[in-house]
């Protein structure tokens, strides 16, 4: 293998630097968070309700612009001008896929076939509704090729939007809680296709950590003020209770005993059966 | 106080704004309106402005093309109908947006219950169905490889306000029997 080769198999895919967000309103959701993901890892991000989950998301994807610091996909840097270029832009939205937490805002052709069609159209990939079919049968969509998308059910959505993006081909998937939706079953169905998809960066987002464990092998954690509290192996992460509780990841609740004392305890259930 | 103040002075400049037909007058009040804004908001006024046409030129120009066509046909002059109409419109959208980003209308309705409980339950609707039309958006973005075509986005934009319909009415149902559930209806009635 030639040098840069080497260098573009092992250059990370998306690397975040001191990256910060406010709302428009003022109110900060992400603070000087740094971190890199490297190509085929699996990668879960957690954190409580509110934590900036889906901002960090939505930077990694674009779609809104950092207040400071700079985010680089393959090495490059991810500016509005690089945006506004054509080529750039149809390569890095063709290659980072985000599937959003409510189906529903990703949705809008006439027909199953249409949407999943949709991105390879766009992408200029030949015969878009052929290829969407495969997708769709491989999805268990088949039957819905003609349907609207606003007549499925909340998992059957869910796979769909899935299929769109997957249908592109991505490098890097982003996943805004996708286990949301989905019944146990389908659930079930996502995490080993995700752990099929070898060779596709993905960040999960999650605060269910019965799933995180299934999701991936290493974890970030934000804190309640959108900080990067933790970088590392998800196991190290699931076993730290006192991680999890400062992350409002682990929940505590009372104890009465027999003989009539109570006390409380902090709990983390991270167990899938 | 504020608040109160603003919104009473909102309040009265509209009644006032339909008072007055001259579009010579309307244009004159527009100006001192812009000129108030960018005294006291600087730039932000030209986005401001940039937002209220935005917010009624089709609308506007759907009413002024179809105003003029009768008015063409039927030998009748249309231009002070099309000012007056347009600059009225335009004057009334500029102080709602002026009025939605300077006042708390909680607080401004504060002496009022019944009032400020309407305020908000319709606030609450509105953060709603902003937070799922710029998910909406940002999904058309993340999805299209290219610049999406007029054509698409009419679709993605149909598809948006058939969902916020659904969503709205569902939430207004949940809204309803959260309020029947906490004793706010009289059940008897």
């Amino acid at each position: 293998m030639t040098e840069p080769e080497a260098s573009v198999r092992t250059r990370p895919t998306i690397e975040l630097e001191r990256v910060s967000y406010r709302y428009p309103d003022g109110e900060s959701a992400i603070e000087e968070v740094s971190f890199s993901l490297s190509p085929g890892e699996r990668v879960v991000l957690l954190g409580g309700n509110g934590c900036g989950k889906s901002t960090l998301l939505k930077l990694l994807d674009a779609l809104v612009v950092p207040g400071s610091g700079e985010i680089r996909y393959c090495g490059e840097a991810i500016t509005p001008r690089r945006l506004r270029d054509r080529e750039w832009s149809r390569r890095f939205r063709g290659e980072v896929g985000m599937v959003f937490q409510d189906p529903d805002a990703m949705l809008f052709n006439a027909s199953v076939a249409e949407e999943i069609a949709y991105g390879p159209a766009r992408l200029g990939m030949p015969e878009p509704l052929r290829h969407a079919q495969r997708w769709a049968c491989r999805f268990g969509l088949e039957k819905y090729l003609d349907t609207p998308p606003y007549r499925l059910s909340g998992g059957e959505k869910q796979r769909l939007c899935l299929a769109c993006v997957l249908a592109c081909g991505p490098r890097l998937l982003l996943l805004d809680e996708p286990t949301a939706n989905l019944d146990p079953r389908a659930t079930g169905w996502l995490i080993d296709f995700l752990r099929d998809q070898s060779a596709l960066t993905t960040l999960v987002s999650t605060q269910n950590l019965s799933l995180a464990g299934e999701m991936g092998e290493r974890a970030l954690i934000l804190d309640e003020r959108g900080k990067l509290l933790f970088d590392g192996p998800l196991d190290e992460a699931l076993g730290c209770t006192e991680l999890l509780w400062q992350a409002n990841l682990a929940h505590s609740h009372r104890h009465r005993h027999d003989d009539g004392t109570e006390h409380r305890h902090v709990h983390v259930h991270r167990n899938w059966e | 106080m504020k608040d109160r103040t603003l919104l009473a002075l909102w309040l009265v400049a509209v009644v006032a704004i339909g008072f007055v037909h001259d579009p010579a007058w309307l244009a004159a009040l527009l100006a001192l309106v812009l000129g108030l804004m960018l005294a006291l908001q600087g730039g932000v006024a030209w986005s401001m402005a940039a937002r209220a046409l935005a917010a009624v030129a089709l609308v506007n120009v759907t009413v002024s093309a179809a105003y003029a066509i009768w008015a063409w046909t039927a030998g009748e002059s249309w231009t002070t109908f099309v000012l007056r109409l347009n600059l009225r419109v335009f004057l009334l959208a500029l102080l709602a947006l002026w009025l939605t980003r300077n006042i708390d209308l909680v607080r401004a309705v504060d002496r009022w219950p019944s009032i400020r409980f309407l305020v908000v339950i319709v606030l609450g609707q509105v953060r709603a169905l902003q937070r799922m039309l710029g998910e909406q958006r940002m999904a058309l973005v993340s999805r299209s490889p290219t610049r999406p075509s007029l054509n698409v986005r009419f679709a993605s934009a149909a598809s948006q306000v058939s969902v916020a319909l659904e969503k709205t009415e569902g939430r207004a149902e949940a809204l309803n029997q959260g309020m029947r559930a906490r004793g706010f209806f009289d059940d008897r009635a």
